[in-house]
């Protein structure tokens, strides 16, 4: 009931001020437009690096995000108020992540299609695969994200410290969603990706639970 | 009620606090004393499970704080320096959360009637970002008269308010009086330690240098410059 109400609670603030969505995507759109106008390949060459280009967007969209997705609680102390609360310090973590998670494939929705549009993106008959490696890599990232954000929260370095953690360990999750990526846009069997599919799901379940036990830990002073 | 023992903290290899222990007997309403930088507030965010001590058990209710396990907080609350409000959300939604949050069930007719009482009618649909720092400790004020607890964790609860805000906090501190509801509360208001405190706690340099209840006989402004 109380992950609900928190969930709730940020789902609310974004409505009201739109700040996470709206920075994501007009980043996310400017990285996709500055990627269709600085490579000048053939359609056919795109397909090569294009997985990777989509991650390395979402990537950096996701650092913004994750930079923001603590500000409501810096602004006027609120995250004093959550911890004095009498609720499983583990919920917020919860609450943060499936909201970071919508937030992600929210923007996701909004500026997939200009990968298509300019990048020469075959969604078609692989949009439910692609579809499912999505939902996965946004679980890992945001689980991972969060995680991060929340030690960052109550130190003076925070924002040095999200993309300096950040980076190396979402590698091996964007590594790995690369390589999903590129497996499904050439069709290939599922059995030839499934080991990158387990990396990831793995970092998801990892993350998510590590987050859930010592997020109490890692946000207190 | 309150039992505290040896609670010791560091920031940056600096210690704040020095094996701080005392008592507090339910009903009790203690004032907080000491200079800037003695560690009334990080005691106080400590007790309110906010900021984790370095060394140190307390005990509230029986109940051991410093704990994964959050429902001894549910007998505590917290008023800090800062609001402590999301600032999108406006302010009715504000403590609604806040209610929601403790399992409090509160019509949303007695929230109204409170912004009423406190004098925020006609804001309370506004976001608590535009709010004025007398509005936003008002706000405070109804989150602690709403809700049910045991002990109050109050730092510097009269900043910023103006002559009205001071009346309410007045009423509500006498309701908490005869409720027998305790609070520790830090302040450099002598006049409202002289009036409102049964007992003073003085932390200077991290320890607690000073405890009496002997409130209205001993002159407070000398126990703050720490003439005691």
């Amino acid at each position: 009931m109380q992950l609900l109400t928190l969930i709730k609670k940020e789902l609310r603030q974004e409505m009201r001020s739109k700040e996470s969505i709206v920075s994501m995507t007009v980043f996310g759109v400017t990285v996709i437009l500055l990627f269709a106008f600085a490579f000048n390949a053939a359609p056919a060459e795109f397909q090569r690096f294009l997985p990777g280009l989509i991650w390395m967007t979402y990537l950096f969209v996701s650092i913004l995000g994750l930079l923001r997705s603590f500000a409501s609680e810096k602004e006027m102390d609120a995250f004093a108020a959550l911890l004095s609360s009498p609720i499983d310090r583990g919920n917020i973590f919860l609450a943060k992540l499936i909201s970071f998670w919508i937030f992600i494939m929210g923007t996701q929705l909004l500026t997939m299609p200009l990968f298509s549009a300019f990048l020469n993106l075959k969604l078609g008959l692989n949009l439910p695969l692609l579809s499912g490696v999505f939902i996965l890599t946004d679980w890992s990232i945001a689980a991972i994200g969060v995680m991060i954000s929340g030690m960052g929260l109550r130190t003076r370095m925070g924002e040095v410290l999200v993309p300096v953690l950040l980076f190396p360990l979402l590698s091996p999750v964007l590594i790995g969603a690369t390589k999903v990526t590129a497996g499904i846009l050439k069709s290939e069997a599922l059995a030839d990706f499934n080991f990158w599919v387990m990396i990831i799901l793995t970092f998801a379940v990892i993350f998510t639970l590590v987050g859930y036990l010592t997020f109490g830990s890692i946000s207190e002073e | 009620m309150l039992i505290v023992k040896n609670i010791t903290k560091s920031f940056h290899h600096k210690r704040i606090l020095k094996h701080v222990s005392f008592e507090i007997g339910q009903g009790e309403h203690v004032a907080l004393l000491g200079p800037n930088g003695a560690g009334k507030t990080t005691l106080l965010k400590i007790l309110a499970g906010i900021v984790r001590p370095l060394a140190g058990t307390a005990e509230l209710l029986g109940e051991k704080l410093f704990t994964e396990n959050s429902s001894h907080r549910r007998h505590l609350v917290f008023w800090g320096h800062s609001a402590l409000f999301y600032p999108a959300l406006t302010g009715y939604e504000n403590i609604s959360l806040f209610l929601a949050l403790r399992d409090e069930k509160v019509s949303s007719d007695a929230i109204r009637e409170h912004l009423k009482t406190f004098h925020l009618e006609g804001s309370e649909n506004d976001p608590v970002r535009t709010y004025s720092a007398g509005m936003l400790q008002r706000l405070t004020m109804i989150k602690l008269a709403l809700s049910s607890w045991q002990l109050g964790l109050i730092d510097e609860p009269t900043t910023g308010l103006d002559i009205e805000g001071l009346e309410f906090l007045k009423s509500l501190s006498e309701q908490w009086k005869q409720e027998r509801k305790t609070l520790l509360f830090s302040t450099h208001d002598a006049d409202w330690v002289r009036e409102r405190a049964d007992r003073i706690l003085l932390i200077d340099q991290g320890k607690v240098a000073f405890d009496t209840r002997e409130v209205k006989t001993i002159d407070i402004q000398a126990v703050m410059q720490g003439n005691f």
